[in-house]
């Protein structure tokens, strides 16, 4: 297994950066959890988890984050699945394929900060609406963000990962070959519209479609736009156990860890089962 | 013999890809090895290469045996199916790699290179990069960056079967030429039948992890397991 | 025929705008005082904010320097180590197993994972300072340098290494000829991805720093809770201004090598 010195220091590389902080860190989360250690800490319980179930707030929290990160995906697959279709050629040399690259120079906490000065109340949108004499006072202006609906979290979201998916698909649009596709279908009497619906789409989605589920797996643990653009309930998960263990209530460090197993357990098996069921690997 | 292989074996998890192979070669004479894919002949040169190492059994070469001399010491060359040109060196640093490993003078490296361009026709392409050169011409390339370090031994591994029919033709009356010229000693694996009539002055037929050298053409081509005489039937009865 | 042409530009222009809209506002702000509703304008275009946060105490310049310094480190030492690490667990028999061990710490919400590493970085007292975070940062931008550098070590690689060794080279040889001269171009790409990543990171530095080491993220978490949009918008250009100028050249550089 080790011939050679460079295996050892290898193996030494994957053990400390990667193996090592995974297992000292959700061993960590496990024991505090179950009250093994930690300042309160009193032996054996599974007090912690029953309480942390008592109420809805850590489901609704999965739920919230996951609802969060499907609708942003939504919209994302959806926009950058018709720039491919629709404007492949644009988009692969000019000046939009160095547009499409400009959400990727922005940090999460960027783009919500952005968001906030966009989409409030007192915000550029509601300015030009003002102007425009389509509302008349600040009031009026609907909340986009720290909204009931969290649509300010969805949009930033969107405007995030937009450019990940239009690269993808772009570029999924030529290795897949599509245009010969479609000229294909169109030779047996397809329409366009049914060569788009019939060939483009499902060809697409299906190869992408690993990918989305490791963007998913990704974006259920936003935590920097939820948490400048979300209201205090309902929290995502990342929220949630920030808030659980960095305040000041000790009864509640016990339940943002037992918060954390139960997020690294659901992550880390949804990402086996995507690995798993595809054999090769992805460019990230 | 120059070359000599003693009961190699050789197992990859469970499956045992050598049986026990043993064989000899003469100095100056090509062995061809047909055989399907997967009958173990890629390993067999890999492990006379020194690139894998074998369970059992002894390599000589001239009488000594080569089994703890490290690949890059061998003085083996192996050929792989692929030209794999070195894709930031270009058509003139492909060919001059080993001897710049072998740290010769630049005046000399440049002669012989130049040489080597010459009886393998590129000299034009000298300064093309592999990707700007046909699929025969990468495949040259890689025949004189094997020659030019003037290799006792070596091992082709299907060299032509990416190869379209013409080139391939030509290919083979190139190697015949060249092995003449430079008198060389080789072992050629192919699985095209006529391939391995016309390349080798010996002739051997490898399945299973088993390798039998037939005495003659006549014998290879009087065997069975050969297949050549179902293809002489097939064309007899057309 | 004219109207879908009509649509598609719109589309078009609306995207456009999209993608331009946020780095505009954000450099506009940074030089703006009294933005009072509903003005779609400020009323003061000023350097007054830049000259403060950068000569009069602001403090800005030495966050942008901390974030620099920890960007190039985590880039240059998770490229370095990935590029190794990766080459053992593509050439391993257990390879996809090994590989989907890199994918753990990877997937997880950086934020959640700092959380539960805490008390270690407490104990070895790399709290509060540039080291902790380093490392920390480390942990996630390894397995993406990882996992990124494992396709490269392909079969074909290997056969390059084997070949330049039956031509009389050692392993050394080959890997200064053959094998970096073809990953260059990618060596750069991901200690570009890598120094991103660090660049970009907030949540976890914020656990592992304490809020002491204000990098450029902190500072604008900090001038976003003071309600200072001005200084906010200031920091946002300062942290999209490296990533802008490397995408352009990195993007520059994929297209140059594709040709």
């Amino acid at each position: 297994m080790f011939k050679k010195p460079i295996n050892i220091i290898s193996f030494l590389l994957l053990f400390v950066f990667a193996i090592l902080p995974l297992v000292l860190g959700f061993g960590f989360a496990v024991a505090y959890s179950f009250g093994l250690i930690g300042v309160l800490n009193k032996g054996f319980t599974l007090e912690n988890w029953l309480a942390l179930f008592e109420n809805n707030d850590v489901v609704i929290s999965f739920i919230y984050s996951a609802w969060l990160a499907i609708a942003s995906l939504t919209i994302s697959v959806v926009v950058s699945m018709a720039i491919a279709i629709n404007f492949n050629k644009k988009f692969s040399k000019g000046i939009y394929s160095y547009l499409v690259y400009m959400p990727l120079a922005f940090p999460s906490i960027v783009a919500a900060f952005f968001f906030a000065q966009f989409l409030g109340n007192a915000g550029i949108l509601s300015r030009i609406c003002y102007q425009l004499g389509i509302i008349d006072k600040i009031q009026s202006f609907p909340n986009l963000i720290n909204d009931q609906y969290s649509i300010g979290i969805i949009i930033a979201q969107f405007f995030l990962s937009l450019p990940f998916f239009t690269l993808l698909y772009t570029g999924l649009y030529q290795t897949e070959r599509i245009d010969d596709y479609t000229k294909l279908a169109n030779s047996l009497g397809a329409k366009n519209r049914q060569s788009i619906f019939r060939i483009s789409i499902p060809i697409l989605f299906k190869k992408s479609f690993p990918n989305i589920v490791l963007y998913f797996i990704f974006k259920i643990g936003a935590y920097e736009v939820p948490l400048l653009l979300g209201r205090s309930s309902p929290e995502t998960v990342s929220v949630l156990a920030v808030r659980k263990l960095q305040k000041f209530n000790l009864y509640d460090i016990p339940q943002g860890y037992a918060i954390a197993v139960i997020y690294t357990i659901i992550i880390l098996s949804l990402l086996m089962l995507v690995l798993k069921t595809n054999k090769n690997e992805y460019d990230i | 013999m120059f070359l000599q292989v003693n009961h190699i074996q050789k197992k990859y998890k469970d499956k045992q890809v050598i049986q026990d192979v043993s064989f000899g070669l003469e100095a100056h004479q090509t062995l061809s090895i047909l055989g399907k894919s997967g009958c173990g002949k890629s390993t067999l040169l890999k492990i006379i290469a020194g690139i894998e190492e074998q369970d059992n059994g002894h390599v000589l070469l001239n009488g000594k045996n080569i089994g703890n001399i490290k690949s890059n010491e061998r003085n083996i060359v192996y050929l792989f199916q692929e030209p794999l040109l070195f894709p930031n060196l270009n058509v003139f640093e492909n060919i001059a790699f080993g001897l710049r490993i072998r740290k010769l003078a630049s005046a000399d490296i440049e002669q012989k290179v130049e040489e080597m361009l010459d009886s393998l026709e590129l000299k034009e392409h000298s300064k093309k990069m592999p990707h700007q050169i046909s699929g025969g011409q990468k495949q040259r390339v890689a025949f004189g960056r094997a020659l030019i370090i003037n290799p006792p031994l070596i091992l082709l591994d299907e060299p032509f079967s990416s190869l379209d029919v013409e080139t391939r033709a030509t290919m083979q009356q190139l190697y015949k030429t060249i092995a003449k010229k430079f008198k060389i000693t080789a072992l050629f694996v192919t699985h095209d039948l006529k391939e391995a009539l016309l390349m080798g002055n010996r002739i051997s037929y490898m399945d299973n992890g088993l390798l039998e050298i037939f005495e003659s053409k006549k014998a290879f081509i009087d065997a069975d397991k050969t297949g050549v005489k179902s293809e002489i039937n097939f064309w007899n009865n057309l | 025929m004219s109207t879908t042409f009509k649509k598609r530009n719109i589309f078009l222009w609306l995207l456009a705008l999209a993608f331009i809209t946020p780095i505009i506002t954000l450099f506009f702000l940074s030089f703006s005082k009294n933005w009072q509703f509903p003005a779609i304008l400020p009323k003061q275009f000023t350097l007054e904010n830049w000259r403060y946060l950068f000569f009069s105490g602001g403090n800005i310049a030495p966050s942008f320097v901390i974030s620099l310094v920890i960007a190039l480190s985590v880039a240059t030492f998770s490229t370095l180590f990935g590029f190794i690490a990766s080459k053992y667990i593509a050439y391993h028999k257990f390879r996809s197993k090994l590989l989907m061990l890199t994918y753990f710490p990877f997937a997880l919400s950086p934020v959640i994972f700092a959380l539960c590493l805490k008390f270690f970085f407490i104990k070895m007292s790399l709290t509060g300072n540039v080291e902790g975070i380093i490392l920390a940062q480390l942990i996630i931008a390894f397995p993406y340098s990882v996992i990124f550098f494992t396709g490269f070590w392909s079969q074909k690689i290997k056969q390059y290494e084997d070949l330049v060794a039956t031509l009389g080279g050692t392993t050394s040889y080959a890997f200064r000829k053959i094998v970096m001269p073809i990953a260059k171009s990618l060596i750069l790409v991901c200690f570009f991805q890598c120094f991103l990543i660090s660049w970009f990171e907030f949540g976890l530095t914020s656990i592992i720093g304490y809020g002491k080491v204000e990098t450029l993220t902190i500072k604008v978490y900090q001038f976003i809770t003071e309600a200072n949009i001005f200084y906010a918008a200031l920091s946002c250009c300062l942290l999209i201004l490296p990533p802008v100028i490397l995408l352009w050249f990195n993007k520059k550089f994929i297209i140059q090598q594709a040709k």
